[in-house]
């Protein structure tokens, strides 16, 4: 996609997140009569200050004629499907974390989410997981006394 | 006598053995971070700053410091044995450097980066130490209206310099405006944008939006273009730079200390504008500039001094007027207010062992970077070596403990991951993310700097243009502000004038 398309549609995105923005920030007690020191009055002059470089981004984007307007932006979709891998995994380590506990829940993740980075030699692959999530375990846990979930492990 | 006296104390408190401790951590853990392609000084401090809770804020200052100028002196391994710059401030090493390597003088590029970087951090150190103080005692005159205008002058200069747009970096520092403006307004107590939800009553948290906008955005962006590297194998030899090397170099050093230093004082210069600026400069010098690109040792030796010089110059705005001059000054100094510390000239008065710990702490940690990078410099070679398969999981896994052990919160987790999405489509859409980091630190300091300049003028904003020193910082603001337009249009009109002449 062309860099110049990405640019007005980011605009467009975040000028309607910005009159969001400014409608909430008008339900704050703003000042009538004097400028003040109010919770109101920076969030409005943000709001109005984002739109109007919204504006300037989406005039930009649809008038520029220079080249670098015109760079083409690649997503590569097995690059999107890895991020997308990345993602689940990390929110799955969220939801995995107190009912398998750190030291677990550490490993399978690093175990599910190395193989979205490359190959890497079976040892490799479970290895550095456990070495990671033990040394990890020791150094947060036992030495830092930090309580992060113990989940099944009897620890 | 008074500076000197100080120092002493500084180097008291540097070299007690907790922080000798954490000023070694500091300076491996950031040469590590430079060596290491694909992992960013910003994202090194940014996921080591939850180690940095609970600490003594002298020892956490110094350790973080550590990072930051010890990642400068490690980004020239990477660039000088793979052409890849681990940091953005190598990439001009990389041009003279690699080929140096590729002409069989590895060793020596490398050791002219170290000895470089070593006396260009220490003679910048000296500048710190001697520029900051009385720095420090102009801006304790200052009122809520000067902070005020700095941090405005901050932002617009790091907004508008960074990056390709003025654009794109203003709107990245307003949404980092806008984001700090959420939760609980501590002077009125009224709720801002918070939706309802409890967990955004104390605002956003500044850890896991830094964290995912830099370390885990730099993993998706590595992971979608697939990294892979190749460094050049063989063995370093001579790692001093021979009699010839040094008389060719000597002066290319100083002058890369003079301008990185200034420069990195300089908020929104940034220390790769520095590098390129000390680069050109000494091609400019040279009487053989045809040597530049193919493996002259100046070329190696201005802009690694630069590199170093910058970040030190950087930490004269952060430790005297609480202003961050770049993307990673801005991460220390929320790692400091994260610490309960204050950065400001009241820094000096309140806490003289934080300051002056520092500033000794950076004279060893530079002695202690010059061991590391010279008789040490095959491990990190070695280290160049580590497979992004092992380094990228293992980042995200620190990047999440870093995020949720602070709080035990999953929310912030969630956080951290919108985070990463944001930054990777800013990387992409081509904004830069420091100024929307600036943005969200220096939002709670600007709004409560603008609300008490306000109730003193009784509601009138002229405040900050009639005060003599505020408003020569607006006005600086402004003409910083408009001069990439004014500069574009007389191109433009050249240009058009250039076409009807022909």
């Amino acid at each position: 996609m062309r860099l110049r398309y990405l640019e007005a549609v980011t605009a467009a995105a975040l000028g309607a997140a910005a009159a969001c923005y400014l409608y909430l920030a008008w339900q704050l007690p703003v000042p009538r009569y004097t400028v003040a020191s109010t919770p109101g009055f920076l969030p409005l002059v943000l709001g109005t200050l984002m739109l109007a470089l919204c504006a300037a981004l989406l005039g930009k984007a649809l008038l520029a004629r220079d080249e670098q307007a015109d760079t083409v932006v690649e997503f590569s979709p097995i690059g999107l499907a890895k991020i997308a891998g990345v993602l689940l995994a990390l929110v799955g380590y969220v939801l995995l974390l107190e009912p398998l506990g750190f030291l677990l829940s550490s490993f399978v993740f690093l175990v599910v989410v190395t193989p979205l980075f490359g190959r890497l030699p079976w040892w490799m692959w479970l290895g550095v997981p456990a070495a990671v999530a033990v040394a990890a375990h020791i150094g947060f846990v036992v030495m830092l006394r930090l309580r992060l979930p113990p989940g099944l492990l009897p620890l | 006598m008074d500076i000197l006296h100080s120092l002493a104390y500084g180097f008291s408190v540097a070299l007690t053995p907790q922080n000798l401790f954490y000023c070694f951590l500091g300076t491996v853990l950031g040469t590590a971070v430079g060596v290491l392609p694909g992992l960013g000084t910003i994202t090194g401090v940014a996921i080591l700053i939850p180690a940095t809770l609970g600490m003594d804020p002298t020892s956490a200052l110094i350790m973080l410091a550590g990072i930051y100028y010890g990642a400068q002196y490690g980004g020239s391994t990477t660039a000088i044995l793979m052409n890849l710059p681990g940091e953005s401030t190598a990439v001009m090493t990389c041009l003279d450097g690699h080929q140096l390597a590729r002409q069989g003088r590895a060793g020596q590029a490398l050791g002219m980066a170290a000895i470089a970087s070593f006396i260009a951090g220490t003679v910048s150190v000296v500048a710190l130490m001697l520029i900051a103080p009385t720095l420090a005692k102009v801006a304790l005159t200052f009122g809520p209206p000067e902070y005020a205008a700095l941090m405005i002058l901050s932002l617009t200069t790091i907004g508008g310099l960074l990056g390709e747009s003025v654009i794109k970096g203003l709107m990245s520092a307003v949404l980092g405006l806008m984001i700090g403006t959420v939760g609980i307004d501590t002077q009125s107590g009224v709720s801002r944008f918070t939706f309802g939800m409890p967990e955004l009553l104390g605002g956003i948290g500044f850890l896991p939006v830094i964290i995912g906008l830099f370390g885990v955005a730099e993993v998706l962006e590595n992971i979608e273009q697939g990294l892979r590297r190749e460094a050049l194998g063989g063995k370093l030899h001579r790692l001093l730079p021979g009699a010839a090397e040094w008389v060719a170099s000597r002066m290319a050093i100083l002058r890369g200390t003079l301008i990185g230093f200034f420069l990195g004082t300089l908020p929104g210069v940034g220390a790769t504008a520095a590098t390129m600026i000390a680069y050109m400069a000494e091609r400019r010098q040279s009487r053989t500039p045809e040597r530049f690109g193919k493996g002259a040792i100046e070329g190696v030796a201005a802009p690694e001094a630069a590199n170093n010089a910058s970040a030190t110059g950087a930490m004269v705005p952060l430790l005297t007027l609480g202003i961050p001059a770049s993307g990673t000054a801005a991460v220390l100094l929320g790692a400091l207010i994260l610490n309960n510390v204050r950065p400001g000239p009241r820094l000096f008065e309140t806490n003289p062992d934080l300051v002056w710990g520092v500033i000794a702490s950076m004279y060893i940690g530079n002695v202690m970077l010059l061991i590391l990078n010279l008789p040490l410099i095959g491990i990190w070679v070695r280290l160049v070596r580590v497979r992004y398969e092992i380094l990228g999981p293992v980042t995200l896994f620190f990047a999440f403990i870093g995020v949720y052990a602070t709080d035990l919160n999953p929310f912030d987790v969630y956080i951290m991951i919108v985070s990463g999405i944001v930054g990777y489509l800013l990387r992409k859409m081509r904004f830069p993310e420091g100024p929307l980091i600036l943005g969200l630190v220096l939002g709670p300091l600007l709004e409560e700097q603008m609300r008490r300049s306000l109730t003193l003028s009784l509601g009138d904003p002229m405040i900050f243009i009639t005060r003599p020193i505020s408003g020569t910082i607006i006005a600086v603001a402004v003409i910083l502000l408009l001069l990439p337009a004014f500069t574009a249009l007389r191109a433009r009109r050249a240009a058009a004038r250039g076409a009807n002449g022909t």
